[in-house]
């Protein structure tokens, strides 16, 4: 079958691959339908994420039909439509059964890496590194699902594919962030990013009951996206000073909850920025571009919530612990813990009151998957999310 | 196959132990526990090379800078085993029925000890295992870690195989068949990926 596969630093191309197999009784084969590229297949693609193989097939957020089941497998059977959680879990070790799917115990084949590096495991991801277990990802024909019951949705008749999509990481993503960010009614929430997931953090937050929601990026196209499709405030920070404006629009106090959206390629203006850049390629004085990161604590009010969705892998220099110690904030941060929002998420979408659609600016053939990938790193066409259905057509089938 | 005994050392409160004392391989050529534990170690030259080249990696950093055995010293004789114990989402008799612990670890007969506790806050079973000889230390540590033969790596495998079928049914597999091709740049990491289950903090 043909995938888009990683062929080395910033290098990526169609490839002819084996067929997926059912390798455990609960997995499943999925015919992938529509397969959205994500910020955080860019960490892999520039090699800041060094547990990529040549070969490895990439995609992550994807949706399909599946068409092969195991002899274990009980709420799925082949014919159905289903969304796909980016995160594979196992539905029963201790971390599922307290929802923190992102962490389960079983889903991740290769946990020596990652347990070298952080202490302790997460749980695997598809098309995400040899760290993450090393699963071919979606971006490809055909995608072997393990664990099926648990990590795959059934998508309601009445929503779209485009919309569906999207209800595999950016929306999870992002309604976590606010969820879990602890977003009351009448807070001010600010959000780094205006890429798939700061526009759905924005959205969550302001449907969890936000006042007032401010959105920050500096290309005028996703701040414009922001704008007409969430409904947020925007800002774009090569022209303010942020600290300010966020401190003007709060009533002097500061957001109550902070969500970064953006992680370890973060952009900041001025001269540090090629200082950061320099640092993270030493990999030695820092990994991770931590701008970002900073901004949000330093501008979150006192005992307000910074939460990390943006990926970050390994070190950021000169966090603010002062601030964060003295000012009393908490710090979350999680990769999504999507089974436990995409039921709830895909009603939403249903009912309209969160729209996805919009997100997929550049649908394309799998084929076309590198210029995709080029035209979403570096911003060209104002595409936000390049679409790959691998069938050929487009994804409203035409 | 393990049966129910008392262990002398005891370093938490246990409601049950269990020690694993002989395995028998029916139908098979009968292998000591130290046979079993090195039966991972069918590795090649060149893959010694490159466990060295992988030893020299960034993995091995990160874990001198933020292993904090490394600050308060590890034990007093580095050739005995430490326990390596994994926490099992499922009530004791669920972990060893009647006293049988899983297969994967039963299969190590009796190279290791095995103990089954409350883990706490009643939450689940503590499944712990340690290798009863000496262990490698120092350069041989690092030989065969490299090489796959230390016998720690088959009990980490096997605490982990065990937990999985004990909460899940079965043990996930790797995608396979693979995509990927061996380049000079990932060599590395393929070693690493090759020992992904028997190594790590485990």
């Amino acid at each position: 079958m043909k995938a888009l596969c990683w062929e080395g630093v910033n290098e990526v191309s169609v490839e002819q691959v084996p067929d997926p197999q059912i390798l455990n009784k609960q997995d499943a084969i999925l015919k992938v339908t529509l397969s959205s590229v994500c910020g955080s297949d860019l960490h892999q693609i520039s090699g800041y994420i060094p547990a990529m193989k040549a070969g490895d097939v990439l995609g992550h957020e994807f949706m399909g039909e599946i068409v092969e089941v195991g002899p274990e497998v009980r709420k799925h059977k082949p014919g159905d439509r289903v969304v796909v959680c980016s995160f594979i879990a196992c539905g029963r070790c201790w971390y599922c059964e307290h929802e923190l799917y992102s962490c389960c115990d079983n889903s991740n084949t290769n946990p020596a890496i990652t347990e070298s590096m952080w202490g302790q495991a997460p749980g695997g991801i598809f098309g995400y590194s040899h760290a993450m277990g090393g699963f071919k990802g979606s971006h490809s024909e055909y995608v072997r699902i393990p664990f099926v019951d648990h990590t795959a949705f059934t998508v309601p008749d009445g929503v779209d594919d485009q919309s569906a999509v999207f209800a595999s990481d950016s929306a999870p993503t992002g309604w976590m962030g606010a969820h879990l960010g602890g977003v009351q009614p009448g807070d001010v929430v600010a959000v780094w990013g205006c890429g798939a997931v700061g526009q759905m953090a924005a959205r969550s937050a302001m449907i969890l009951g936000a006042e007032r929601v401010i959105a920050m990026d500096r290309f005028d196209y996703r701040l414009d996206m922001m704008q007409r499709h969430v409904g947020a405030e925007v800002v774009n920070y090569e022209k303010v000073d942020v600290d300010a404006v966020l401190r003007e629009r709060s009533d002097g106090r500061g957001p109550d909850v902070c969500i970064e959206a953006v992680g370890l390629e973060c952009h900041s203006p001025g001269p540090q920025y090629r200082l950061e850049q320099l640092k993270q390629q030493t990999r030695v004085l820092q990994t991770d571009r931590g701008h970002t990161l900073r901004e949000a604590i330093l501008a979150c009010r006192k005992g307000g919530t910074v939460f990390v969705l943006g990926v970050f892998a390994g070190l950021v220099d000169h966090v603010p612990m002062g601030a964060l110690m003295n000012k009393g904030l908490t710090l979350r941060g999680a990769q999504q813990h999507g089974e436990r929002y995409i039921p709830m998420l895909l009603d939403r979408i249903a009912s309209g009151e969160l729209k996805t659609a919009h997100l997929a600016t550049h649908p394309m053939p799998l084929e076309q998957g590198p210029r995709g990938y080029d035209l979403f790193k570096n911003k060209k066409e104002n595409c936000l999310r390049a679409v790959f259905r691998p069938d050929g057509l487009s994804p409203n089938g035409g | 196959m393990g049966r129910m005994s008392t262990a002398e050392q005891r370093p938490w409160p246990v409601e049950v132990q269990l020690v694993v004392t002989q395995r028998s391989h029916g139908g098979t050529s009968s292998r000591t526990g130290a046979a079993a534990l090195a039966m991972e170690g069918d590795m090649s030259v060149r893959n010694l090379i490159l466990g060295a080249l992988a030893a020299g990696g960034g993995a091995v950093i990160a874990r001198r800078k933020l292993d904090p055995r490394r600050i308060h010293g590890r034990h007093d004789d580095p050739t005995v085993d430490r326990w390596h114990v994994v926490f099992v989402n499922r009530p004791q008799d669920a972990v060893a029925p009647d006293g049988q612990l899983p297969a994967p670890l039963a299969e190590l007969g009796d190279a290791v000890e095995v103990q089954v506790r409350r883990a706490a806050g009643d939450r689940g079973t503590a499944l712990a295992a340690r290798v009863r000889t000496p262990v490698p230390a120092g350069l041989s540590e690092a030989t065969t870690r490299i090489l796959g033969t230390d016998p720690r790596q088959a009990v980490r495998t096997a605490l982990r195989h065990s937990k999985q079928l004990v909460e899940t049914g079965e043990v996930l597999s790797p995608d396979k068949p693979g995509s990927t091709r061996l380049t000079l740049t990932n060599l590395p990491l393929e070693l690493a990926t090759r020992h992904a289950r028997a190594e790590g903090r485990l």
